[in-house]
């Protein structure tokens, strides 16, 4: 059951949306033997909304729920709940050809460039797949390759390379390239530069960014850096527990952050101009047992303001400040966002 | 590790081609090639089946054509070069013709299990859950019994001849190899590649073909080529006890078993058919032994 | 751990079931005619048919099935049609001999392969322990029926030492019990001989390398000490592949047997399947199969007992 009070739509919503999500979830059974034990809620009522050609920033610790996030939007999982519509269309239901239509929209540009590039094949092979996939002619995939891997920065003569014989940096270029591939319009982001060294991840931000300006593409950039983060969104959602936290732009985020949460993530950072933040306490504990969360708010048994009533409800997403959204019990007096 | 690439659109020197490009499998054939005893022994291979595939043109006698007046000649006579069996024919001759039977009976069903079992062994790795476990609970009582005995089972049942013979021990090795395929699907598809390729919207089977096939290879086929020595054993073992090759037919095993009652008389021709099966079959495990090291598989053993 | 044992044993229930089944659809599913060989040639379809509903062949197969079974479970396997005596007598008499010969088997192939195997731990890299790896690679690769061959020309025909046939029990006394046991014992072995030493071989170099090992070392044991620990934590592998060579001995008997007139199970098969007597042959590949899982589920619960580790695990 949900209760529509309880969330509404994201607070930066100014015209039709490119992106539209309202009220994910999923729930993960688990399992003991053969009998279910319990659910671990790794996404639950997560809304935001991302406009055409700007880039959504997701941040939290891992386990959060914003790799899932992701993979409920692309199908990989299913949704529990929720509507999900890109460009305009529901994407949420559909046989295998609406899946397929939907993966020419949308496209992953993975994590580890090691494991997300197959070792077997060469490079020029990896990046033609998704057009392979799509009943793209031989010919048409060896052009469009070539284009490809000069575009994310790479030379042609690299596509009969295998893997092996590339570096990470390049290898992440590889997996840009072949998200590229169907020339979507929105591009996931799960950690992409999370596991390169840091001399070779503004380079690859960088060619995201170039990529952004040329190709109208629209992000969605999942990272547990915030400083990576700052850089490359125009709006951010700070997650939970699989619960959105908080909602702004990135400019406003780093200002003023409004969540406990938020405070903490940011004030754990190190940043060249140190003194323009207030330390606030640095998280105590560990994230709780998604299998267990806490009630109400989740994050009360690690926040450093929590009151009685974070234990009892769960806090509405409210908006203090115009366009910046925030969960959290301490803006009660702020009244609710109404959902549409 | 240093990302010599420019963010410039255009590439510069630095990315330009510098190594040769290369595969994993070129790199294969290089760990490969340092194994002396595993390129003899390839080499011997191919000397058995150039011989077996040209033997007409080694030998001029009948393998079928008999004299009783020259009957168990010892190795060197004149004329036959490695003796004559009980019925006066000319052992080079039946050797050579029996080495396509005996290869052909050995590795027919190692090829065949292959195919099956890894059909079975991917889809059971990647389809997961319900359909998985069933197909490898069925595989595990299979594995109830030593294989030899329960292909000369099937062939009892099935009656004898080479077409059953290759039959029974395609099914025995079904499930060694599904299995194998089976745990080799499990590592593959926890990888990302694999996700990439699904969200690229490809179908299962491309992905399976395209993506998996090529990644759970080596581990198959390094076990895959550890049965081959096993499978020519038992084959032949099948034509000694009568269950395969029908006698007239040149055959190892069914020739050994014409020749045994001789054993008094001509011992080293009699020997020879086994030394045949011996020496194809310790070719096949060296190389199997090697290529399961050149290409890095770990873990799978025979039986 | 006692849970750890009775689960091992409960897993074992569904392996001896799917093992009644193969063998059951063995016999009645496949294509070959359950009835030859139990017909006069000239029979017509009415004495066919009539043999068939004595037999029970006509009744649907799960119905066999189950009947089978019950029999089965009261030891009954039914008459041997071409020796008109029951088939577990038979099968029995058998069963005693081939245990004879595996074990034998067993005992030869466990102390020369893991003699092996030591000495090529010992000695990794030397002339030694190549001379080993290629012994075993032969050991593993060689026909069982085509070793047995060699030994009889060896020391049958050539050095007159032993006897090639003629296996008539403990009878002929102690000594002429072992002339006839030595070569299909060898001949049986040599696959264990291969197993065994690669295993051993592979088990104490992994063990060598572990810590405990410089520690003793440090401590100023004895190399003969330090080896005596290494054995102790290298054992589970090697005990392992033992326990499953026994089970193999067992099944890769048929071919042996038969050269040497061993009048075990392997012989028994051998026999029926040419008098086409199936129900003595289903019989036999059951008896060996039921051994092949009961020896596993030993192999695995004596681990249990042994190792600390899985004790815990479930």
């Amino acid at each position: 059951m949900i209760d529509l009070t309880e969330t509404g739509p994201a607070p930066f919503a100014e015209s039709t949306p490119f992106l539209s999500v309202r009220n994910l979830r999923k729930q993960f059974p688990v399992k003991l033997g053969f009998r279910k034990t319990g659910y671990v809620s790794a996404v639950d009522d997560v809304s935001f909304d991302v406009m055409k050609g700007e880039t959504l920033g997701i941040v939290g610790e891992s386990g959060c729920g914003k790799s899932t996030t992701a993979r409920l939007l692309l199908r990989l999982i299913e949704p529990d709940d929720g509507q999900v519509s890109f460009d305009g269309r529901d994407i949420r239901g559909g046989g295998r050809d609406e899946v397929r239509l939907l993966r020419r929209g949308i496209q992953m540009v993975f994590q580890d460039p090691y494991t997300s590039v197959n070792p077997r094949m060469s490079i020029g092979d990896n990046v033609a797949f998704p057009m392979k996939a799509h009943g793209i002619g031989k010919n048409e995939r060896h052009e469009r390759t070539e284009v490809l891997l000069e575009q994310v920065g790479l030379h042609r003569h690299h596509a009969s390379y295998f893997p092996h014989q590339m570096s990470g940096g390049q290898l992440q270029r590889v997996n840009i390239a072949r998200a590229l591939a169907l020339q979507p319009r929105l591009v996931i982001c799960d950690e992409p530069v999370s596991a390169l060294d840091k001399s070779i991840q503004a380079q690859v931000l960088n060619l995201l960014k170039d990529l952004q300006e040329q190709l109208q593409l629209t992000y969605l950039f999942i990272s547990h850096d915030l400083n990576v983060v700052e850089y490359m969104s125009d709006h951010v959602l700070v997650m939970y527990l699989g619960h959105v936290v908080e909602a702004c732009s990135s400019e406003a985020l780093y200002r003023e952050p409004l969540h406990p949460y938020s405070q903490v993530l940011l004030s754990s950072i190190p940043k060249v101009d140190a003194e323009a933040r207030e330390p606030v306490a640095s998280l105590s504990g560990d994230i709780p047992s998604p299998l267990n969360p806490p009630s109400g708010c989740r994050f009360r048994t690690r926040c450093p303001f929590a009151m009685d009533i974070c234990a009892k409800e769960r806090p509405i997403m409210r908006q203090p400040e115009p366009g910046h959204g925030v969960a959290c019990h301490l803006y009660d007096t702020v009244p609710a966002t109404r959902s549409a | 590790m240093q990302d010599t690439i420019p963010l410039t659109l255009v590439p510069s020197r630095e990315s330009e081609a510098v190594v040769a490009p290369h595969s994993y499998y070129d790199e294969v054939w290089q760990r490969f090639r340092q194994d002396r005893t595993a390129v003899v022994s390839l080499g011997v291979l191919v000397l058995i089946v150039v011989c077996a595939a040209a033997a007409p043109l080694l030998t001029s006698h009948d393998p079928l054509q008999g004299d009783i007046a020259h009957r168990l000649l010892s190795i060197g006579t004149a004329g036959h070069i490695l003796g004559t069996d009980e019925q006066g024919r000319d052992m080079l001759a039946r050797l050579l013709y029996g080495a396509r039977l005996s290869l052909l009976a050995g590795i027919v069903p190692v090829f065949l299990a292959t195919i099956i079992g890894t059909a079975i062994g991917t889809v059971s790795g990647y389809a997961g859950r319900v359909i998985g476990a069933v197909l490898m609970r069925i595989m595990d009582v299979c594995y109830a019994f030593p294989a030899i005995l329960l292909a000369i089972a099937m062939v009892a049942s099935l009656g004898a001849g080479v077409a059953n013979s290759i039959l029974a021990l395609s099914i025995v090795f079904i499930p060694p190899i599904a299995r194998v395929a089976e745990s080799a699907t499990r590592q593959i598809v926890v990888q990302e590649y694999i996700e990439a390729a699904r969200v690229s919207g490809a179908s299962t089977f491309l992905v399976i073909v395209d993506q998996l096939l090529p990644n759970v290879f080596s581990p198959i086929f390094v076990y895959a080529s550890g049965l081959v020595g096993l499978s020519i054993v038992a084959a032949s073992g099948l034509s000694y006890l009568g269950l395969g090759a029908a006698p007239p037919t040149p055959e190892w095993g069914a020739m050994l078993n014409s020749l045994q009652a001789s054993i008094y008389v001509q011992p080293v021709v009699v020997a020879l058919p086994g030394f045949f099966i011996f020496v194809t079959s310790v070719a096949f495990n060296v190389l199997s032994n090697t290529l399961r090291d050149a290409l890095d598989v770990k873990g799978t053993t025979r039986n | 751990m006692l849970a750890v044992i009775g689960k091992r044993l409960a897993m074992a229930v569904p392996s001896l079931f799917g093992v009644s089944i193969v063998i059951f659809l063995l016999l009645n599913v496949l294509p070959g005619d359950p009835l030859a060989g139990l017909l006069a040639p000239d029979a017509t379809p009415a004495d066919r048919a009539a043999l068939a509903k004595q037999l029970g062949l006509d009744a649907p197969l799960p119905v066999q099935y189950v009947t089978w079974l019950t029999k089965l479970a009261h030891g009954d396997l039914g008459q041997s049609f071409s020796r008109q005596r029951p088939v577990a007598e038979l099968v029995g008499t058998a069963f005693t001999n081939t245990l004879v010969l595996a074990l034998a088997a067993a005992a030869l192939g466990l102390t020369i392969g893991m003699t092996m195997g030591i000495i090529a731990a010992l000695r990794t890299g030397s002339p030694v322990d190549q001379l080993i790896s290629i012994l075993s690679m032969m050991g593993l690769s060689v026909p069982s029926y085509w070793l047995a061959v060699l030994l009889i020309i060896i020391f049958s025909a050539t050095l007159r030492w032993l006897p090639s046939a003629g296996m008539h029990g403990i009878n002929g006394g102690t000594i002429d019990f072992l002339k006839h046991l030595i070569m299909p014992a060898i001949a049986t072995s040599a696959v264990t001989v291969g197993m065994v030493a690669k295993t051993t071989r592979a088990s104490l170099i992994e063990t060598f390398g572990h810590d405990f090992v410089l520690t003793l070392r440090a401590k100023g044991l004895s190399g003969w000490r330090v080896l005596e620990h290494v054995v102790k934590n290298a054992a589970p592998p090697i005990m392992t592949m033992a326990g499953l060579q026994v089970g193999y001995l067992l099944g890769g008997s048929v071919l042996v047997e038969t050269i040497f007139s061993w009048p075990g199970l392997g012989q028994l098969i051998f026999q029926s399947i040419q008098s086409r007597d199936l129900r003595v042959t289903q019989a036999a590949v059951l008896v060996i199969a039921v051994t092949f899982v009961l020896t596993n589920l030993a192999v695995d619960i004596l681990q249990t007992l042994v190792n600390p580790q899985l004790r815990r695990a479930g």
